[in-house]
């Protein structure tokens, strides 16, 4: 069998969505998240686990707060150093099931 | 001409959304502006083409024609290359019905086209009332893209047309469509009067986000896809690109308002079409003639407003469509005599 391509399991969350198969609930509890850190969001990927979200920080940032208060799944944190000093990006990664479910299925 | 010195409110260009005819072939069930066959208001040349040169040098960069249908007014190409001319880029959202060889001569007027779209072509054309009108749409597109002209769909997401977006957005990839751009269904002009029903709520907008994301990652490098919706956090902590307004510093009359509506009565109105009566920048006329008072007397009123929305804007935590919540806010303000 072949693998899902990211472009496949994208297009299947988008259609989910699209038919109203994802309950309202779900989706305030994900926008409510998205934006709880109050960090600028720099884009929105869909992976087999749920959502992962990029943002932008140009503050000093506690993983501990993201990985124990937030409880994401997986925080990445990348410096960009000498291209823009003192700015972030952090990639979160939040267990949705009703997300990743929908877009396995496809 | 004054050269603008940053961005001014939330488009990337310093835009005069203008509105020359309301005659349209078409007379839609949520057409904001009530265009249809028998409107006639239109605004001339001898007027649109002073005013335009003042608005030019006001640092206006994008003339966007909208209507009525713009591809029906009677001096579309004098319009088009007067406003080439003082270094306007020119694009328009038309029906599509005309975008064809028989117009080619228009179509070069342009620098870019949008065809407006309501869903797939069923809802389309029950909104249209038109059975050819998805067809004809579709035709335009496919016309525009091969003969080389940039183009994009507009794609006005209500309840009954969310449904269509993931094929459509497919469909324009494969036409070679440049982007698509999802926008929240307005309630205005006939909206509130045929359909309620199909207005989008909070969960709706925030569903519209995530597709539009969704999407968004999927045709990355093959077709843009972007949602007219940010979420209020993200509209407070950029608040700065109001600061010519919120300062009360506006050495040009883009860095106060952006867009300028223009409709085809002449009346000048801040970023909605059906904005209140009560921030009313003046008639075009009086920018034939030279005079830009009626708009810095309307300063004062635009910086209140925009204060208070953006303090309302601060304990909310959803998506929101900024010009249309700007204007819901400017109405409640007018309601309760605050303004």
């Amino acid at each position: 069998m072949e693998a899902t391509s990211e472009k496949e399991v994208h297009k299947a969350i988008a259609t989910r969505l699209a038919r109203f198969d994802i309950r309202d609930d779900v989706l305030e509890k994900v926008s409510a998240r998205v934006a709880r850190n109050g960090l600028k969001v720099g884009g929105v990927d869909f992976c087999p686990y749920g959502i992962c979200i990029d943002y932008f920080c140009e503050k000093e940032l506690s993983i501990d707060e993201l990985l124990v208060k937030e409880k994401y799944r997986v925080v990445k944190l990348f410096p960009y150093g000498i291209l823009v000093d003192d700015l972030f990006r952090v990639q979160v990664e939040m267990h949705v099931p009703e997300l990743a479910q929908h877009g396995l299925r496809g | 001409m004054a050269a603008p010195q940053s961005r001014s409110g939330y488009l990337p260009d310093r835009t005069v959304h203008l509105h020359p005819l309301a005659r349209c072939n078409l007379a839609c069930k949520h057409c904001y502006s009530h265009s249809n066959p028998q409107a006639s208001d239109l605004l001339d040349m001898k007027v649109l083409a002073p005013a335009l040169a003042r608005l030019r040098a006001e640092g206006y960069e994008v003339l966007s024609l909208s209507g009525g249908e713009p591809m029906l007014y009677p001096e579309l190409g004098a319009l088009t290359s007067h406003a080439r001319s003082l270094g306007f880029r020119v694009v328009a959202i038309s029906n599509g019905f005309r975008l064809n060889a028989r117009f080619q001569h228009l179509i070069d007027g342009f620098d870019g086209l949008a065809i407006s779209f309501d869903g797939g072509r069923d809802v389309h054309n029950k909104v249209r009332c038109n059975p050819r009108a998805y067809d004809m749409a579709m035709k335009g597109l496919e016309y525009l893209t091969g003969i080389g002209k940039p183009v994009a769909a507009a794609y006005t997401v209500s309840k009954e047309s969310v449904q269509d977006i993931p094929a459509f957005v497919d469909d324009a990839a494969r036409l070679g469509v440049r982007a698509v751009q999802l926008r929240p269904l307005v309630m205005a002009g006939r909206a509130t009067d045929d359909y309620t029903d199909f207005a989008l709520n909070k969960a709706d907008r925030h569903r519209l986000w995530l597709i539009g994301e969704a999407l968004a990652s999927a045709y990355e490098g093959e077709i843009a896809v972007h949602t007219d919706l940010a979420h209020a956090r993200n509209i407070v902590a950029n608040r700065s690109a109001f600061d010519a307004v919120l300062n009360g510093c506006s050495p040009t009359l883009s860095d106060l308002v952006n867009p300028l509506v223009i409709t085809p009565q002449g009346r000048m109105l801040p970023y909605t079409y059906d904005f209140p009566q009560e921030f009313t920048l003046g008639h075009i006329s009086e920018l034939a003639q030279g005079s830009i008072g009626a708009i810095t007397q309307s300063a004062p009123k635009l910086k209140d407003l925009l204060h208070s929305v953006f303090e309302e804007l601060e304990g909310r935590d959803d998506f929101i469509d900024w010009f249309a919540h700007t204007r819901d806010h400017a109405r409640e303000l007018v309601d309760a005599a605050l303004v």
